[in-house]
């Protein structure tokens, strides 16, 4: 009952991402009570408020000092960062591939189709480990690596929605009309996959988030000393015993985060159904 | 093949179709004038989706020609090419199918002139409303999106979108198979109207003889790739000859209720394409089957018994 609820008025999947992603994204410079690189040395290892902290440092502290809650609001832009850009390109390089090969198939689609088998079997934590071998850790490798391992899902999906699609009528007819292909596939067949590829979008975000903050962790992802997510979790793990919230409190954002991400997902898949919509 | 008179709007020259091992089309000669209709019947699975979309140059022939205006379809490029495509049009059968659900009326109807001439917005308006009009629409409804509409009223769209280049020859597949049998006649109706008013010759598909009589001026029944018969609409109706016309016939609603006739139910179902019979492809199934020669010999096209009806039949003498 409340999950369905929660599915038909995404209220609130929305108000925490806001709460938690996006306004500490954009507007974390001024909203961040400290410099989140800043060490508060006679203040550290502080516990939270209600934990007998104080309201200076609302989430407490970690090691150095740092304040805990400015550097999960600073670690919000790269979350933010990293699934906006890399999932715009990974969905960019699938769709068109995707495309391609549906339209085209023969050997375009069996070319396209085995690059994709290849992509699904290597596993993204080996894949961003040869990533930062080769270049060392940075912002853009991450990026890469979650356009690298996400183009597959985009491809396979919309080569199938594709293979489907050409087969209706109106394609049919735009042929007939005497359409180039180029055409054909561009305003006939892609106005008809963009729900499935905007969907798809969302739902991916929860995935980035998870493998940035798993590659972070690993210490392959974004480098020290930047607040990122999986970074913040990694910091405390020595500690999680004696100071539990230096990697609880970034873990329950990542938590959050995802949760209400893949709720919205689903709330929109059910909302941009063409079936749905028709009626 | 120069002749004295014009060429003909359009002309099959023992066209041919494989896919694979399967003879889809197998051989069609057929032609047609402007402005008049020829109707091509059969069971699913004759070939005439197909011949359709040979036509249309959505399929390439394995051998044999299409041609229109004498022209050679299947060879052109460029220019000839483009106009080509502005005066071959299509109707297609399922007006759900054949509307791309995420544009309005307007660049659905306008998308034959937007891909082959240079027109500006207001020209292109204007020749929308001139064509939803002709097919009985409000050229307000040109902002509306197609799932707006009814099955009728789709099939108006596609109507128009087919008509707005000006076309010699527009091929209806099945255009009134989809809809409501109340609206049939309606959209029959336009076509004839239509006809008279465009000057367009139309090849009519059609799986069931009762919709060709009304529109069509010949008819070619099909057969496993093949045409059986061929004869002009009213002679096919009066006197079938070759015995699958006799049983189609058969299996549609009299003219007029007084009218008594016996239904022929064929036995079997329509062989596999992948291995025809011998002979005659129609001999399993055939209720007056002569004997040997039906399995042994292809029967040859020989007279019908009146002006321009040919059949393919042992029964009838060369």
């Amino acid at each position: 009952m409340k999950l369905s609820r929660l599915r038909r008025y995404p209220l609130l999947p929305i108000a925490v991402l806001l709460a938690i992603l996006f306004i500490p994204a954009l507007f974390a410079e001024w909203l961040a009570p400290h410099d989140p690189y800043q060490s508060h040395l006679r203040n550290r290892l502080q516990p939270p408020v209600f934990w007998g902290g104080t309201w200076d440092f609302v989430l407490g502290t970690d090691r150095l000092g740092r304040c805990v809650l400015s550097r999960i609001m600073h670690g919000a832009q790269y979350a933010l960062a990293i699934s906006a850009v890399g999932i715009f390109v990974g969905a960019a390089i699938g769709t068109l591939l995707g495309l391609v090969a549906g339209y085209a198939r023969g050997w375009t689609d069996i070319v396209v189709m085995r690059l994709v088998d290849i992509s699904l079997a290597l596993p993204s934590i080996l894949l961003a480990l040869a990533f930062a071998a080769a270049w060392g850790p940075s912002f853009e490798a991450v990026i890469i690596v979650v356009a690298f391992v996400l183009w597959a899902y985009f491809a396979r999906q919309i080569r199938a929605e594709v293979l489907s699609i050409r087969e209706r009528d109106f394609v049919a007819r735009a042929r007939v009309a005497g359409g180039s292909h180029a055409r054909i596939v561009l305003l006939h067949i892609l106005p008809n996959v963009v729900n499935t590829v905007v969907v798809m979008a969302t739902l991916q975000v929860g995935v980035v988030i998870l493998l940035e903050a798993a590659l972070s962790f690993l210490g392959i992802g974004v480098p020290r000393p930047t607040p990122a997510w999986g970074l913040l979790v990694a910091d405390g793990r020595w500690l999680v015993v004696s100071a539990w919230w230096i990697s609880f409190f970034p873990g329950v954002a990542i938590l959050l985060a995802v949760l209400s991400v893949n709720l919205l997902g689903d709330w929109l898949r059910d909302r941009l159904d063409p079936e749905l919509i028709e009626v | 093949m120069e002749t004295a008179d014009v060429a003909d709007l359009l002309e099959a020259r023992r066209l041919r179709k494989h896919f694979g091992r399967v003879a889809a089309v197998d051989g069609l000669d057929f032609s047609l004038k402007r402005g008049r209709t020829l109707a091509v019947v059969g069971e699913s699975g004759c070939g005439k989706t197909t011949t359709a979309k040979l036509i249309l140059r959505l399929e390439q022939p394995s051998s044999g020609q299409v041609l229109v205006d004498g022209e050679d379809v299947h060879t052109l490029h460029g220019g000839a090419l483009r106009r080509f495509r502005m005066r071959v049009q299509a109707v297609f059968q399922d007006p759900w199918s054949s509307l791309n659900p995420r544009k309005r009326v307007r660049s659905l109807v306008a998308e034959p002139l937007i891909v082959n001439e240079r027109l500006g917005r207001k020209e292109v308006d204007r020749r929308v409303d001139r064509v939803l009009r002709d097919v009985g629409m409000r050229p307000e409804q040109a902002r509306n999106f197609p799932h707006e509409f009814s099955g009728g009223q789709r099939q108006r769209i596609a109507i128009a979108s087919a008509l707005i280049s000006n076309p010699a020859l527009i091929i209806l597949d099945e255009p009134v198979s989809a809809l409501d049998v109340s609206i049939r006649a309606q959209i029959m109706n336009l076509f004839k109207d239509l006809q008279r008013e465009y000057e367009v010759g139309y090849l009519l598909v059609a799986h069931d003889l009762g919709t060709t009589r009304y529109m069509a001026d010949d008819i070619a029944v099909m057969y496993l790739g093949q045409i059986v018969e061929y004869a002009p609409s009213e002679d096919l109706f009066e006197r079938p000859r070759h015995p699958y016309t006799q049983a189609l016939l058969s299996a549609t609603l009299p003219a007029h209720p007084d009218e008594t006739k016996e239904e022929i139910v064929l036995p079997g179902e329509v062989p596999s394409p992948l291995d025809p019979p011998s002979g005659c492809r129609f001999n399993p199934r055939c209720p007056a089957k002569l004997g040997p020669i039906c399995e042994r010999t292809t029967p040859a096209v020989r007279d019908g018994g009146a002006r321009g009806h040919t059949v393919a039949c042992h029964l009838y003498p060369e």
